[in-house]
C-alpha cells in the first residue's frame, strides 16, 4: 500500500504542485526512512516510543518509592529485592536510593514522558496534518530535536546509574545540595550528567517549539484561518510560545549550576558553607534563591507545557463523540492563552517559605488565583460541550471525561496552595504531591491516553480494541484515584514529601494505613499499563482495519488515508468550515469535514 | 440497543460514584494534626472555608456532568443539537461562572490570606516577653540556641540543644533561622508553620503555643540522604517548667563552654528585622 501511494505522489505531485505544494520523493533506505527521518509522522512515532518506554521506567521508580513508603526498609515481595537491590545488604532499599528514585521519577516523568509525548509525539503528528501541510516548516530541525532528545535520555539513564550515586536533589535540584558532592553522593557525576541531560532536553524542546510556531504561522492550508484551527493546534501553538520563551531560562540555570560544579564558580553558593565539618572554600557571593527563581521561571510555565496540549487534544476529541461543536471555541482559545500568560508571573508561589516579602508574596498569590478564572471557563465550556450532545461512550471519550473531572480536582486543590498562609502549612507536603498528580496524571496522562486511542487508527490504519481499552481505562481511572486522592488526606495530616520512612514520626502514625492503601492501588495502576501495551501490540497486528475517518470526525487529518502517505495530502486541501461542524441543522450527514465544499456554493 | 443504553448509564453513574465517594472520603477523613497555636486556626479556617466552597462547586460540576452523560447519551431517535456556545447568553453564562469562582473562592481567600500573611504570620513580634531562639539547620539535625540570662547570643550562658525544642506556653516565640550547609525547612505541624533555612540568608518564624505537651518537628525540604531522619522533639512547657528547664541546661552549658570552639559557638548577634 505504501509503495503504491509513494508512486502516486511521485507521479502526480509535480503536476499538481504549485508554490508550496511541491512533493518530495519519500526516502528509500531504512536509515533515512525510520531512523534519521525528517518525516514528522515518523518522528512523532519515535517520540511516542521513547516517551512510553520512559513512562514505564518512571512508573517502576514510583512503585519502588511506594513500596518503601508503605513498608520502609522491608524486602520487596516475591524476591524482587534480590533482583532490583542485588548488591544492597539484605536486598532492601539502600538509604541512598530513596532521594535518587524521587529525583529520577520526577525528572523522567516531566522531561521524558509528558513533554515528549504531548509536544514531541502528538504535536509532531498532528500539527502538519491538522493544518493541511505536507510536513513541518523545518523537517531537518525536527529530526534534530528528536536526536537531541535521545542523548538526553541516555544521559539521564547514565546519571541514574552513575557509580557514586544517582542525582538525589529532587527534580528541582536546588543548590547547594545539588552543587556539592560533599552534601550528597549523587551531587557528583550523577548530578552533572543530570544537568547535561536537562540541557539537551531543553534544547530539543526549544527546537521543537520554534518549528511548531513557524509551521502553524506559515504552512496553514488555504482557508485555515486562525479561528478555524482545531483547538489542539491552538493549544500546541500556545505551548510552543511557552517552550521558546521559558526553556532558555532553564538552560541558563543548568549552565550556571554546571559552572558551579565544574569550574569552581559560585553563582548559587554563599560564603560560609560548611558541609559535615568541611568548609567549602569555593563558596562565596552566590545566592541559592537565584536558582529557585530561574528554575521556577521555567518550571511553572512548564506545568502548563505539560497540560495545555492535553487540553487541546481533549477539546478536539469531545466534539467528535458528542456530535456537536465545542462549546465556546473562542473562549477556549483565549482562556488557554490567558493561562499561559499568567503562567509567567506566578513562579514565586513555589517559594513562599523562602523568606519572601509578604507584599511580593501577595502579588504572586493574586496572580495565581486569577488562573482559576480561565480554568473555570474551560471547565464550563467542556460541560457545555456535553450538553445537548449525542454522547458516544468510546474509550477516547471516557479518557476525555476523566481528563475533565480530574483536571477540576487538580485545579481546585491548587487554589489552597496559592493562598500564602495556607501554603505555609501545605508546602512540601503530600497535598502538593496530590495536586501535581491530579493535574499531570489525571489531566495530562489521561489526555495522552485519549489521544492514543483516538489517533491510533490514523497512525496505523487499525483500531485498538475497545474492550481492552475500557478495561485499561477503568482500572487506571479507579486505581489512579485510589492512589492520589488519599494523598490529600496525608497532606492535611502533615506528611512531608520525599521522606523515606514516615513511620518514625508520631504525627504520621495514624496515616500509615493510608500509605499501605495507596501502595496497593499503585501496584494496580502500574500493572494496568501493561494492558495498554498489549492492546497496542495486538492491535498493530490484528486490529480492525479502518478507512480514512473511522470516528466520523471533521478535522483535516481524517480526510487523508490511514496511515497518511509520506506527503500527507496529494493536493493541499482548501478549508471551508470551522473545525467542529457536527449536527449542523438541515444537513443530511451529521458532520462536515473542514475541507468539504462550502454549503452555499 | 437497550444494552447500550444501560451500558452508558452504568458508565456515567460509576464515574459519579467513584468521584463522589473519593470526595466524601476526604471530607470524612479530614484530620490535621492538633493545632496548639494562637494563630494556626486562621490557616485551618481558610482551608475549611475553601474546602466547603470547592466541594459545592465540584458537586455541582459532577451533577451536571452526570446529568449530561445520561440525558444526552447516544441512542436511537436522539440527535445532538447544534450549539456553538458563542451566543451572548452563552458568553454571559461562562462569564458569570468564572466571576462567581473568582469572587466567592478567590477574593475571599485573597482577602484573608493577604491580611494573615502580612499582618500575622510574617509580622514578627517585638517586645520584652518575646522568647528569642536561634535555629541552625545542618545535615541532618536541627540545632536550637537560647540566649540565657544575659539575653545575648553566642556567649557562655547560651543554652544549646539538638533535635529538641522547648518553648514556654503563652509567650510569643521568635526564631531566626540559618543553615550551615544546604537548604532545610523547619516544619512544626502543630503550629501550622514551616520556614526554609537557607545558607547565606536569615529567615524568621514566630508563633505562640497554647497547650503544653510533647510534639514533633521535622525538615520539609529534601536535604540529602538523611532528610527523613531530621526530626526533633517539640516540647511546649508551662512557663515555670520552661524556666526550670533553662536553668538546668545552663549548668551544663557553662561547664561545656569553650570560647575557642568556633563550630560550637554557631550563634550570631540578634538583629531585629521585620
Amino acid at each position: 500500500m505504501e509503495s503504491a501511494s509513494n508512486g502516486h505522489g511521485h507521479e502526480h505531485g509535480h503536476e499538481h504542485g504549485h508554490g508550496g505544494d511541491h512533493i518530495h520523493p519519500p526516502p528509500s533506505n531504512f536509515l533515512t526512512k525510520y531512523v534519521f527521518s525528517t518525516d514528522h509522522k515518523v518522528i512523532a512515532v519515535q517520540f511516542f516510543c521513547m516517551g512510553f518506554t520512559m513512562f514505564l521506567v518512571g512508573g517502576l521508580f514510583a512503585l519502588l518509592l511506594r513500596w518503601q513508603i508503605a513498608y520502609p526498609f522491608q524486602p520487596l515481595p516475591f524476591g524482587l529485592g534480590e533482583v532490583i537491590y542485588a548488591s544492597a545488604p539484605g536486598h532492601t532499599m539502600p538509604p541512598e536510593s530513596y532521594p535518587t528514585l524521587v529525583t529520577m521519577h520526577g525528572t523522567v516523568m516531566v522531561f521524558f514522558v509528558i513533554i515528549p509525548l504531548l509536544t514531541g509525539a502528538f504535536g509532531n503528528y498532528l500539527i502538519p496534518l491538522k493544518i493541511g501541510a505536507r510536513d513541518m516548516a523545518f523537517p531537518l530541525l525536527n529530526m534534530l530535536s528528536y536526536w537531541v532528545a535521545v542523548p538526553a535520555g541516555v544521559l539521564i539513564i547514565m546519571a541514574f546509574l552513575s557509580e557514586a550515586g544517582g542525582p538525589g536533589a529532587g527534580w528541582t535540584s536546588y543548590p547547594p545540595l545539588s552543587a556539592l558532592p560533599q552534601a550528597s553522593p549523587g551531587s557528583g557525576a550523577g548530578q552533572t550528567l543530570w544537568l547535561l541531560s536537562i540541557f539537551c532536553v531543553g534544547w530539543s524542546s526549544i527546537m521543537g517549539g520554534i518549528n511548531y510556531l513557524t509551521t502553524i504561522i506559515n504552512l496553514r492550508a488555504p482557508g485555515m484561518s486562525l479561528t478555524r484551527m482545531p483547538l489542539s493546534v491552538w493549544a500546541l501553538f500556545i505551548t510552543s510560545v511557552l517552550q521558546v520563551l521559558a526553556t532558555p531560562v532553564l538552560a541558563a540555570a543548568s549552565i550556571l549550576l554546571l559552572f558551579d560544579k565544574l569550574l569552581g564558580t559560585s553563582f548559587f553558593l554563599p560564603a560560609g558553607i560548611n558541609v559535615g565539618g568541611q568548609a567549602i572554600a569555593q563558596a562565596g557571593g552566590g545566592n541559592p534563591l537565584l536558582f529557585q527563581h530561574l528554575f521556577w521561571f521555567y518550571s511553572h510555565p512548564a506545568v502548563y507545557i505539560l497540560v495545555l496540549p492535553a487540553m487541546g487534544l481533549v477539546s478536539d476529541i469531545i466534539p467528535t463523540f458528542t456530535r456537536k461543536p465545542i462549546f465556546g471555541y473562542k473562549a477556549m482559545a483565549y482562556s488557554m492563552a490567558a493561562i499561559a500568560g499568567l503562567g509567567f508571573i506566578v513562579w514565586g508561589h513555589h517559594m513562599f517559605q523562602a523568606g519572601m516579602n509578604p507584599y511580593v508574596a501577595t502579588s504572586f498569590m493574586v496572580a495565581t488565583m486569577v488562573i482559576a478564572t480561565p480554568s473555570s471557563v474551560k471547565v464550563f465550556n467542556w460541560l457545555g460541550s456535553l450538553y445537548g450532545g449525542s454522547i458516544r461512550f468510546t474509550t477516547p471519550m471516557l479518557c476525555c471525561l476523566a481528563f475533565v473531572s480530574m483536571f477540576i480536582i487538580g485545579g481546585l486543590s491548587g487554589v489552597f496552595l496559592a493562598a500564602t498562609p495556607v501554603d505555609i502549612f501545605f508546602h512540601d507536603t503530600y497535598y502538593v504531591v496530590a495536586h501535581i498528580h491530579y493535574v499531570v496524571f489525571g489531566g495530562s496522562v489521561f489526555g495522552i491516553f485519549a489521544g492514543l486511542y483516538y489517533w491510533f487508527p490514523k497512525v496505523t490504519g487499525r483500531k485498538m480494541s475497545e474492550f481492552w481499552g475500557k478495561v485499561h481505562f477503568w482500572l487506571s481511572f479507579v486505581s489512579f484515584n485510589g492512589v492520589f486522592f488519599p494523598m490529600h488526606i496525608l497532606g492535611i495530616g502533615g506528611m512531608m514529601r520525599r521522606i523515606a520512612d514516615p513511620t518514625i514520626y508520631q504525627h504520621l502514625a495514624p496515616l500509615q494505613s493510608w500509605n499501605v492503601y495507596i501502595t496497593m492501588f499503585a501496584v494496580v495502576l502500574g500493572f494496568s499499563q501493561f494492558i495498554v501495551i498489549a492492546n497496542i501490540a495486538v492491535s498493530l497486528l490484528r486490529g480492525e482495519r479502518v478507512g480514512e475517518n473511522p470516528w466520523e470526525a471533521t478535522t483535516l487529518e481524517w480526510t487523508t488515508a490511514s496511515p497518511p502517505p509520506y506527503y500527507n495530502y496529494l493536493q493541499i486541501p482548501t478549508v471551508h468550515h470551522p473545525p467542529y461542524e457536527f449536527s449542523v441543522p438541515g444537513m443530511e450527514s451529521d458532520y462536515i469535514v473542514q475541507s468539504a465544499p462550502p454549503r452555499s456554493a | 440497543m437497550s444494552s447500550e443504553n444501560r451500558q452508558s448509564n452504568v458508565l456515567a453513574w460509576s464515574l459519579l460514584v467513584v468521584l463522589g465517594g473519593g470526595l466524601l472520603t476526604v471530607l470524612l477523613s479530614y484530620s490535621p494534626p492538633v493545632d496548639i497555636s494562637v494563630e494556626g486556626h486562621r490557616i485551618d479556617e481558610a482551608f475549611g472555608y475553601t474546602t466547603r466552597l470547592i466541594t459545592i462547586y465540584f458537586a455541582i460540576v459532577l451533577f451536571v456532568m452526570g446529568y449530561c452523560l445520561v440525558r444526552f447519551r447516544a441512542r436511537p431517535g436522539h440527535s445532538a443539537e447544534y450549539i456553538e456556545g458563542n451566543q451572548p447568553r452563552h458568553l454571559l453564562m461562562t462569564g458569570a461562572l468564572a466571576a462567581s469562582v473568582f469572587m466567592l473562592i478567590d477574593m475571599r481567600l485573597i482577602a484573608t490570606s493577604a491580611h494573615d500573611a502580612s499582618e500575622i504570620f510574617w509580622k514578627f513580634p517585638t517586645g520584652k516577653d518575646v522568647v528569642k531562639i536561634q535555629v541552625l539547620g545542618q545535615q541532618f539535625e536541627w540545632h536550637f540556641r537560647y540566649a540565657g540570662p544575659d539575653a545575648k547570643f553566642n556567649t557562655a550562658d547560651d543554652v544549646e540543644t539538638t533535635a529538641l525544642l522547648h518553648v514556654p506556653k503563652g509567650k510569643p516565640i521568635l526564631m531566626q533561622l540559618r543553615s550551615k550547609d544546604v537548604i532545610h525547612s523547619l516544619f512544626l505541624p502543630n503550629v501550622r508553620l514551616k520556614q526554609d533555612a537557607i545558607p547565606g540568608r536569615q529567615t524568621q518564624l514566630w508563633f505562640q503555643a497554647t497547650a503544653p505537651g510533647d510534639y514533633e518537628l521535622a525538615c520539609a525540604e529534601l536535604c540529602g540522604l538523611g532528610h527523613y531522619k531530621m526530626r526533633g522533639q517539640f516540647i511546649v512547657d508551662e512557663p515555670a517548667d520552661f524556666e526550670a528547664w533553662i536553668a538546668a541546661q545552663l549548668k551544663d552549658a557553662e561547664e561545656e563552654y569553650d570560647a575557642d570552639d568556633k563550630s560550637a559557638n554557631w550563634g550570631w548577634d540578634w538583629e531585629a528585622r521585620n
